[in-house]
Order: C-alpha cells, then structure tokens, then sequence
C-alpha cells in the first residue's frame, strides 16, 4: 500500500524530476534563460487557462486561500518561537523563516496535486498556490526588513509578477464570457495558451531538477532539522487544523494538506542570497526537505487512501 | 478556409508568437537549445512513441519510404535545376539544404497533432524519425557533392542519439512493457511519458524564438525557386509516392502535410559548417515558414480537415 503510492503517484514525478538534474549535471544549460521561459510564459499560461476553466464556488476559493495564509503564518510563528527559544542572531532567524514558511506549491504542488487528485486537484492547488506566490513575494521583504515594510512596497512587489497579470487577463475574459475551445478566433488563441499550460507542469518539473542540481552542501545540521521538521510536519498539520476550522469538503482538504507539507520552496535560495541569509543553510534545507519530501509524501498520501 | 486556420494553423502561430515575443524582450539564450534537443528532447519523444506507437510495421516501411522518395527526388529535381542555371558549387549545395529538408519536427509534429489527433501524430512521428535519419546522412554527402562512401554514412547514422531511444524503446515494446503497465517499469515508463509531453509545445515556442533571430533575405532569385519547391513541388511528390505506395487516407494525409512544411532550422547550422551561404538558407528558412501559413491552410483545406 505504501510502496502504490509512492510508484503510481510519486515515481513518474521522481522520473521527470531526475531528468532535469541529469541535464543541468552534464549538459551546459542556463537554468536562467529556462527560468525566464517558466515565468514569463509557461506558468501563466497554466494559471490564465485553469482561471478561465476553473470551476469552483468563490466562497471556496477564499477558503482555500485561507488555508494557504494559515499554514504560512502558522509554520513562521513556530519557527519564531524556536528561533527566540534557542536565542539564534537575526540572520539565521530570517533564514530560519524562509526554510519554514515558503512551500514549493509551484513546481512540485501543482504536478503532484494534478496526478494524486486530477483536475479537480490541480485548481484548487492552484488556488493555494497563487495565494502562496503572492505571500512570499510579499512577506520576504518583510521578513528581511524585519518587519519595517509599508503595504506600498508590498503593493509594488505584488504588481511586479507576471502572475498576477495572467489572472486579471483570465478574470476580465472569464467577466466577459469567453472560453475554451469556442468555434471563434478567441478560442482559437485559448487552444493555443493552452497548449502551452499543457507542456507547463513537466515543466517545471524538470525545472527543479535543474535546480537541485545546482546545490548539495548541508550547513548546521541541527538548525536545518528543526526546518526541516517545521516544513515537513508541523506545516501539514497546521492545514489540517485550518481546513477543519473553515470546514473545507474532503477533496479541497487533501488538496491544502499536500501543498502544505511540500517542501521549502526553491527561489528561497534567491531571497537568502539578496538579504544575506545563511544562503547556504538555505540551499541545504531545500535539498533535504526535498529528498526527505519523497518519504513524508508517501505517508501522507497513503493516509489519504490514494 | 477561415476556419481551417483558426482552428489549426493559429493555436501554432500563437505559440510561436510567444516565444518569438519572449526572445525578442527578455535575455535568453538558445544556443545551448539545439544540443538539448538533439540529445534530450528529440530521442525521448521517439523512445516513448515507439514505446506506445500503435501502427503496423509494414504502415512504418511505407511512411517512411514515402519519406526517403521525396528527399531524393527533390534533392535530383534541384540537382539538375542548379546545373541548368549554372549556379556555383556553394549556391548548388544551399539550394539542396532549402530544399531537400523540411521541419518535420518543431512545426510537422504539433499541426499533424492538431490536425489529424493522436493517430495522425504517431504516423507524422514516424516520417520525422525517418526524415531525422536522412538528415544526419544526406547533408554529409550534399557537402562533399556525392563523394561519400557508405562507411562514413553508416557511422553518421551510428552517431545519432534518436537510434539508441529508438532500439530501446523497441526492445522495452518487445519484452511487453508500454506505459500503463502497473509495476514500476511502467511506473517509470509513464514518468517519461510525462516528460515527453513538454516536448511539442517547447519546440513550438522554439521555432518562434528562432524566428526571431534571423530576419534577412538574400538573393530573391534563388530563394523564390528553393520555397516554391520546398512548399509546392514537395507535398506533390509526396502524394504521388502515397499513391504508388496504397497508403490509406490518414496515412497519405499526414504525409502529404509533413512533406509540405517548410526548410528545417538546423539547415542554417549545417549551412555554416559547409560554407554554403547561410545568410541565404537563413532567408530561405523564414521566407517558407511565413508562406507555409498560407500553403497549409489551402493544403488542409483541401484535404477536408
């Protein structure tokens, strides 16, 4: 039963996953140029088109949003208190922060929700997924400000991801009335993004493969476990707890919970590096929150009945 | 007619367009590109369609046949067109790169998909793998005019990644492995079935980005003869042999449209490891990809699609 959900749901991911370290390991390849390619058009392709498609109460999508806050908040303010307890410097408080709160409900949420639960899966990852993006594109500033930064900066930072433009693009359209696969030339250009959004979660896939193959050396192993811990379990839990309170249905439940307990989320690296902090153990708990993600995963999912 | 371009032709072009906007405003960098999918992208695709192919192998022989027919008789037919017009050996051996080799892969794969479904793509994968192999080999021998012998040809073959995912994906096919097999080969097997679907878009968004690279044309002349045969005179060809040959409707379909796509990108690379005036195949490349909207529109209308 273990060993199913691991080879029918984790596997193909491992698969994929692999590859992109493969080619990053022996090919020349800029991870860079691949990055700009998934930001600029291939993830919001994905989010326009399930936007347009998607099919759920909004009383739902705030809800699941919700959850999304929650789990963030919820796994920073543990952390805080560890970090306090154990009386760490504002460096690797901050670092400690970014480890424990920002999930990888991109590239590796969005695939896993959609073979794990299929479709219905994949929008309500999304959800969580968006509401995530906009947090660490947000909050990261406040954390490395220590908590100085006005809701003008945090505007700004909002406005500034190509995301967001997909989903207003999506909203306005969908006000409109139109959709996919309509016998008019918007529809036509819909096919057309949506070939695109096709080839977007294998994608990004391979992306983080890429971007595992870029950093291997773990610092302060006692440090790295607490995050570690923190992401991987006690983050699930809090969205067990928060889908419970806002009285979620069984699916968008499971969905939250494994977008929770996803692993810290890659471009942690990037943020470390612009504040300075402890990049290195940054760069470590993503790969072992990764690697450990492939044995927490199975479990949970398991204990979901997949 | 309208329709046959917004429902096929468009969704491409919209792709394309993307990633001709994205290179045209953002740094990035192809080069590296063409390794990745000469070693990666192109032998995992063929390895998981053969894996997963449904067609008979006497439908492989003749689709492929069709493939070689009309490389050869456009490669003659140009052959003796150069000779006629007296062009020097550079302009002989560019006019045979236009010519002779077409983008069955970035832009025949993704319109046989769109086009003609799943069964019209696995038999479009078919034509590209043959037309692959006679890429790596034919090019040798148009370069050195016709002096190669068939040892160097058999080690080129021998030299191409595509071979070695095809051998294995037969020899997984043959063990009775395919990609619903619930173990973990097929476990695995589905992971690369996953992989292989960014394939057809990433190569879509390519062709745009390569188009944004090169926007010169060279001696009118010249380019008009090679696009009118590379778009015109190919796809009749090629409707000959599927006649000669039986093919039944589908198959002749997809042929027909594979031989009507315009020059191959890679030409222009082949084209400045030979010294045969690459800004001219450069020209060639976008003047026939822009005209092949125009020419495969008319073509899928006709054949009824």
């Amino acid at each position: 039963m273990l060993i199913n959900a691991f080879i029918e749901v984790l596997l193909p991911i491992v698969v994929v996953v692999s590859i992109g370290y493969t080619l990053k390991r022996f090919l020349p390849i800029d991870t860079r140029s691949l990055n700009r390619l998934s930001m600029y058009a291939l993830s919001p392709a994905l989010i326009f088109i399930n936007i347009i498609k998607i099919n759920i109460p909004g009383n739902d999508i705030l809800r699941i949003s919700l959850v999304s806050v929650a789990a963030c908040l919820g796994s920073g303010l543990i952390a805080l208190v560890i970090a306090r307890f154990l009386r760490q410097d504002a460096k690797s408080t901050s670092a400690l922060l970014l480890v424990t709160m920002f999930m990888n409900s991109g590239n590796y949420g969005l695939p896993t929700a959609n073979f794990a639960f299929g479709p219905a899966g994949l929008e309500r990852a999304l959800l969580f997924f968006i509401a995530q993006a906009i947090m660490a594109q947000t909050l990261t500033i406040a954390i490395a400000q220590a908590g100085q930064s006005d809701w003008k900066t945090g505007l700004r930072q909002i406005f500034k991801m190509p995301p967001i433009y997909a989903v207003i693009a999506a909203l306005a359209l969908r006000w409109m009335g139109f959709e996919v696969g309509a016998p008019n030339v918007a529809g036509a250009m819909l096919n057309g993004i949506d070939l695109l959004a096709q080839a977007t979660l294998p994608f990004l896939l391979m992306l983080l493969g890429m971007q595992l193959a870029q950093n291997t050396a773990i610092e302060d192993v006692k440090l790295t476990t607490i995050g570690v811990g923190i992401r991987l379990l006690a983050s699930p839990l809090i969205a067990v707890g928060a889908a419970l309170l806002l009285d979620l249905d069984p699916l968008a439940t499971k969905v939250v919970i494994l977008q929770a307990s996803m692993p810290t989320a890659v471009n942690m690296v990037l943020y470390s590096l612009e504040f300075d902090a402890r990049p290195q153990f940054v760069a470590g708990s993503v790969v072992v929150s990764t690697v450990l993600s492939l044995v927490t995963l199975t479990i949970l999912l398991t204990l979901m009945g997949i | 007619m309208m329709y046959v371009f917004i429902e096929v032709l468009y969704p491409i072009l919209v792709v394309m367009g993307g990633g001709f906007l994205l290179k045209r405003y953002l740094p990035i960098d192809i080069r590296w590109f063409n390794a990745v999918s000469v070693y990666v992208l192109n032998p995992a695709l063929v390895f998981i369609t053969i894996v997963k192919i449904e067609i008979t192998g006497d439908d492989v022989v003749r689709i492929s046949l069709v493939s070689v027919i009309v490389c050869l008789a456009i490669g003659v037919m140009t052959y003796v067109l150069t000779r006629w017009q007296r062009h020097d050996a550079h302009t002989t051996v560019a006019l045979l790169l236009v010519t002779m080799f077409m983008n069955t892969g970035n832009y025949g794969l993704p319109a046989s998909r769109i086009a003609f479904g799943y069964e019209g793509f696995e038999r479009a994968m078919v034509y590209f793998i043959a037309q692959a192999m006679l890429v790596q080999t034919l090019t040798i021998a148009v370069a050195r005019a016709g002096h190669s012998d068939w040892r160097s040809v058999l080690r080129q073959v021998w030299r191409m990644p595509p071979i070695y995912a095809a051998l294995l994906g037969l020899t997984l096919r043959w063990m009775g492995f395919d990609v619903y097999s619930p173990n973990i080969v097929g476990s695995l097997l589905s992971g690369v079935n996953i992989f292989a679907q960014i394939i057809p878009p990433l190569l879509m968004v390519l062709l745009g980005m390569q188009l944004a690279q090169n926007t010169e044309v060279e001696d009118r002349t010249v380019t008009s003869i090679g696009v009118f045969i590379r778009l015109l005179i190919s796809p009749l060809i090629a409707y000959g042999a599927a006649v000669v040959l039986e093919l039944d409707p589908l198959t002749t379909k997809v042929v027909v449209l594979q031989a009507s796509m315009p020059t191959a990108f890679n030409m222009v690379l082949y084209a400045r490891e030979f010294n045969a005036r690459p800004q001219f195949v450069t020209g060639s490349v976008v003047v026939s990809t822009v005209l092949s909207l125009v020419t495969l529109t008319l073509l899928l209308v006709i054949m009824g699609v």
